[in-house]
């Protein structure tokens, strides 16, 4: 009976070899790119809300912008690779970023809101994720 | 149309007032309040865009059981064709009794010609 035998090129097997090797490497230099577009877009979209239409001048001492940041990579209780967008605490006045970000995303009674988180997941989306591809594509071709 | 004119017209099957933007009045003990967030184009062919996706967030503020209210307008939301993309009780405002529920809405509109 005729026999055929595949073999993949030895090029090929040692590049994806590396490729198992420097997995979270990779992942986490893509995940630092596309983290960095979402980064930029709330930063300015921050920078936007912040003292805008306040009631009495604004006191904003610009820390609550600094603040922000992304996370290293950690992997999730599914087993997912993220970075978080973010920010530092506690706050020099020891007071927590995190609640101001909230009430400026979310407004209260008598404040109204000026999301600025929720616009720019949406608006960043895409370009995230071709960020990601091309970083990703980029890494590969290095190996 | 746009998904403020789609809003106010579902929200009017609702018995709470609404306004776009801040409330303007002394607030009653229920409210609501629309807060446009994000209109951008998408769907590209032949260097022209074919849709614009609208989003907007509802503030739910009550001095009541705000559970009923969720479901009436998550149910006249989706009647409305659009798509609700969160859910979130905000929290309990002590200072001035409000109960804060917030819901971000989105929708899919063809371009004009």
């Amino acid at each position: 009976m005729a026999k055929a035998t595949m073999k993949m090129p030895d090029d090929f097997l040692k590049k994806l070899s590396k490729l198992g090797d420097k997995t979270d490497e990779i992942v986490s230099k893509v995940l630092e790119a596309g983290g960095k577009v979402a980064l930029d877009k709330v930063q300015s979209n921050l920078k936007g809300v912040i003292g805008k239409e306040t009631k009495e001048e604004s006191r904003s001492s610009g820390e609550l912008v600094s603040s922000l940041g992304i996370s290293p990579m950690k992997i999730d209780r599914n087993g997912d690779f993220n970075v978080n967008v973010g920010f530092n605490e506690p706050r020099s006045d020891g007071g927590v970023n995190a609640k101001i970000a909230n009430v400026l995303e979310y407004g209260k009674s008598g404040q109204p809101p000026k999301p600025f988180l929720k616009p720019a997941k949406s608006a960043t989306r895409k370009a995230c994720i071709e960020t990601m591809i091309s970083e990703l594509d980029k890494e590969i071709r290095k190996l | 149309m746009s998904l403020l004119q789609d809003l106010n017209l579902v929200l009017g099957f609702i018995d709470i007032p609404v306004e776009t933007g801040v409330f303007s009045d002394v607030p009653p003990d229920e409210y609501l309040v629309i807060t446009p967030m994000s209109d951008r184009l998408d769907l590209f062919a032949d260097n022209a865009s074919c849709m614009s996706i609208s989003e907007a967030r509802l503030s739910l503020f009550t001095k009541k059981n705000y559970i009923k209210h969720v479901k009436e307008l998550t149910k006249v939301l989706q009647a409305g064709e659009m798509t609700i993309t969160d859910r979130q009780y905000v929290g309990y405002e002590n200072d001035t009794k409000f109960h804060h529920y917030a819901i971000d809405v989105m929708k899919e509109y063809e371009t004009e010609e």
